[in-house]
């Protein structure tokens, strides 16, 4: 009796692990085709934007639902920056003008949540724009940490501030929302398909991009270059262009990517090619003995990267762009499209 | 040429060695707590005030289901084979550091007696078997004790006492297991299932390794003195807990009727039996149960009935605080692996704060808000589009319509890169795990190689 059970026995496992095994080849099947990108770097360099020029490229855009809440996003960024900016005006001794002080005193004493906003606190933020102090604060704005995108929205106020207001794609794509954790996003480009990853940039984030790093395709590293006299959010102390540089060699010669081909993206040339005109560059890296031309730093700059992620099992890629502008961000993915084609008949044996 | 060849002898043992100690580094990682920390709630440790207070002698080492011992996790990186009987105490040594010492007594124990009744009495083993069933009545103890006392001397009941009451924890075990299903709901079912083909594939595997430690026993037997031969049997706790392992099969299988509650129903009912007899030994002190998840829930319902419930929540409530400030699992620690993503302002306020003594209730206020926003600005318009929200719509009518909710059914996650996250230092680990996982696995000897 006993051996005939566990012949019955034996036969159900035999069956069983059969069909794990048909599982796992096509899921291997599967994992070869499909394409996974990472979008690494450090936080506030623009990860983000990049998803969501993807997702205006290679899908519909942006739902009406994405709107709404990008435009209430929109709105109480504005009266984060103008707090800001205010604490600046009081860190510097400037002096506001003096109809503008009673209405500094209670934006001061707002929350910085997203329900706190009202149609009147933007009229008031408008006023405060206006005033000279601001603006002297807001040149000054390397020493507080403001984001990048507040020039963009504050010159737009008046639209914004309108009771009509819908955010225009450009609109969105200048918006901030710092992402917590890592989300997947799948694509399907040129009919084949994509699958993203997007992640948080600070620090606390990067214990989350371990779940990820395995059979990455290409990887994608992102870089403010424009933020080199900047601090950094989490700590207020080091080098913002300094901790950029640190994470890429970490991760870029981990033992998971380090034979990955690797693509370096330059982002915020254009706000960047705005400062270098006020800042020096020596600021930064004291390295650095050129002048203090655009096109000399950003060489400067692109030296030290691909110095720290040389390798000889892989081909290091360089882009400059600015991720708000959709048509240098479609040339970069065609570039990427052309890079994983190699992938693939390097792969194959053909080259 | 006598001089190469030392040489070429030291070189292959060094390299040898260092084969060795590739299992010990990873135990230094302290990846055993981890899982513990990933797959069950995290185990709190007392405040220091309350620890004093409550010091009370601690029950032995539960044994976990998740425990890197019982499940495919590389121990010994090194195929069995190859290894030669003098290696093997090097090996013993390190790995019974691990194991404490209750456990390696009850494991020699064990395995005298089930060598003896194998070389031995079938119908012994017969028995036993019927007693592992999973209702336990108790004339089938006694009848089965009778029978043991004109077999086997006195000294062995004493010990074949202690297996039974290890039985009844495991039952104990799978109960708890269960019960926090019975929250999850209908999930049990599928994750039942899901576990018995994972618990077999692995059986499959570990009775291999059991075949080969048991030689591996006899070579040591003829070879060393008493002594190693102690040590080598607590290198078979694995093998031991397989069988365990083999055991709930057993039941689950036996366990298999129409309807999937009366399933629980009928191994509640089990241990009730059991306790009657002799409490668990997890359940004896006080510290355990404030320490077990469903303990804790009887102990606040029994409070609750005698209108003195504010205790318990309060000491939760404390414990709850502290653990913000834990430097290895708290939120605000820079190396902590629950560090939440805030600015450096904020923080330092808080920090400036604690240092001054000031523990206002506000204290947080600031640092929750910003949280919230993030999570509502991120997170929470990611969930309105993933496939738990239509889930949720589902179980809230049900809820409003007097059905169960079915609950959060879980993706199938990568666990095996699960276990790394909570690491400190990430980066470090990452290299560590290449060295001893990956690359074994690239290199083709994955077939010895246990997950």
């Amino acid at each position: 009796m006993g051996n005939k059970n566990l012949k019955k026995k034996r036969k159900e496992e035999i069956a069983r692990n059969e069909l794990v095994e048909q599982e796992l080849k096509k899921s291997d099947l599967v994992q070869k085709q499909q394409v996974k990108l990472l979008i690494l770097g450090a936080g506030d360099s623009g990860k983000s934007t990049l998803l969501k020029q993807m997702q205006i490229l290679y899908k519909d855009g942006f739902s009406k639902e994405d709107k709404q809440l990008y435009r209430n996003v929109i709105r109480t960024n504005i009266i984060t920056y103008i707090k800001i900016l205010l604490k600046g005006v009081q860190m510097l001794d400037l002096k506001l003008h003096k109809s503008n002080e009673k209405i500094a005193e209670d934006f001061l004493n707002l929350p910085d949540i997203i329900d706190s906003f009202t149609p009147n606190s933007i009229l008031a933020s408008k006023q405060l724009w206006n005033d000279p102090a601001m603006k002297m604060s807001f040149e000054k704005r390397a020493q507080f940490q403001l984001a990048d995108s507040a020039g963009y929205f504050l010159d737009n106020i008046d639209r914004i501030a309108s009771e009509n207001y819908k955010p225009s794609d450009q609109d969105i794509l200048n918006c901030r929302i710092s992402t917590t954790g890592v989300k997947v996003v799948e694509f399907l480009v040129n009919n084949q398909p994509w699958k993203v990853v997007d992640v948080g940039g600070q620090r606390s984030e990067r214990k989350k991009w371990i779940h990820h790093f395995d059979d990455t395709t290409l990887l994608i590293y992102v870089v403010a270059v424009n933020e080199y006299d900047q601090k950094l959010f989490e700590d207020n102390t080091t080098n913002r262009l300094h901790e950029s540089l640190k994470l890429f060699e970490t991760t870029a010669n981990n033992q998971f990517l380090s034979n990955k081909n690797c693509v370096i993206l330059f982002n915020k040339t254009d706000l960047f090619k705005d400062k270098i005109q006020k800042v020096n560059f020596n600021k930064c890296f004291e390295d650095f003995k050129g002048s203090n031309n655009y096109e000399e730093v950003i060489k400067f700059i692109k030296t030290l990267f691909v110095k720290a992620g040389k390798n000889t099992k892989r081909s290091i890629f360089v882009h400059y762009s600015c991720a708000t502008n959709t048509n240098e961000i479609r040339f970069v993915f065609d570039a990427v499209q052309s890079t994983i084609l190699e992938n693939i008949l390097k792969e194959q044996g053909f080259m | 040429m006598t001089d190469q060849k030392k040489k070429e002898e030291k070189t292959e043992t060094k390299s040898e060695v260092e084969h060795m100690e590739a299992p010990d580094i990873l135990k230094m990682l302290n990846l055993e707590n981890l899982a513990d920390k990933i797959n069950r709630r995290p185990s709190r440790e007392l405040p220091k005030g309350l620890a004093n207070i409550l010091n009370e002698p601690k029950s032995p080492t539960s044994k976990n289901p998740f425990s890197f011992e019982n499940k495919r996790v590389p121990l010994s990186i090194t195929p069995i084979d190859s290894v030669d009987a003098n290696q093997n105490q090097y090996r013993i040594r390190r790995q019974s550091q691990i194991i404490t010492r209750s456990q390696i007594q009850n494991n020699d124990i064990r395995n005298q007696i089930l060598s003896r009744r194998q070389s031995h009495d079938p119908n012994e083993l017969r028995s036993k078997i019927k007693n592992r069933s999973p209702i336990q009545s108790p004339r089938q103890n006694k009848i089965e004790n009778e029978n043991e006392n004109e077999n086997v001397n006195e000294n062995e009941n004493k010990i074949e006492n202690e297996i039974e009451n290890q039985n009844q924890n495991e039952n104990q075990n799978e109960n708890q297991n269960e019960n926090e299903n019975e929250d999850q709901n209908q999930n049990q079912n599928q994750n039942q299932n899901q576990n018995q083909n994972q618990n077999q594939n692995q059986n499959q595997n570990q009775n291999q390794n059991q075949n080969q430690n048991q030689n591996q026993n006899q070579i040591d037997s003829e070879n060393d003195d008493n002594k190693s031969q102690s040590k080598s049997k607590s290198q078979n706790s694995s093998p031991n807990q397989s069988q365990n392992q083999s055991r709930r099969e057993s039941q689950n299988q036996n366990d298999k009727s129409p309807n999937p509650e009366s399933q629980t129903r009928n191994r509640t009912l089990t241990i009730r039996e059991d306790q009657k007899e002799q409490t668990p030994v997890e359940m004896r002190t006080f510290d355990s149960i404030l320490e077990h998840k469903i303990s804790l829930a009887y102990f606040k319902q029994f409070l609750r009935d005698e209108f003195c419930e504010e205790n318990i929540l309060f000491w939760e409530a404390v414990r709850q605080y502290q653990e913000i400030f834990d430097p290895v699992e708290g939120f605000l620690e820079t190396q902590s692996p629950r560090e939440i993503n805030i600015n450096n302002i904020v923080k330092k306020k808080i920090i400036q704060k604690m240092e001054e003594g000031k523990f206002i209730p506000d204290l947080f206020t600031e640092a929750a808000d910003l949280i919230r926003n993030l999570m509502k600005t991120d997170s929470y318009s990611k969930f309105a589009k993933s496939s738990y929200y239509p889930q949720l719509i589902e179980d809230w009518r049900r809820i409003k319509n007097g059905q169960k909710p079915i609950g959060p059914q879980t993706k199938k996650e990568t666990q095996f890169f699960k276990r790394f996250i909570l690491e400190k230092n990430y980066m470090d680990s990452l290299s560590k795990l290449y060295d001893f996982v990956i690359k074994p696995i690239q290199k083709g000897n994955w077939k010895n190689h246990q997950f």
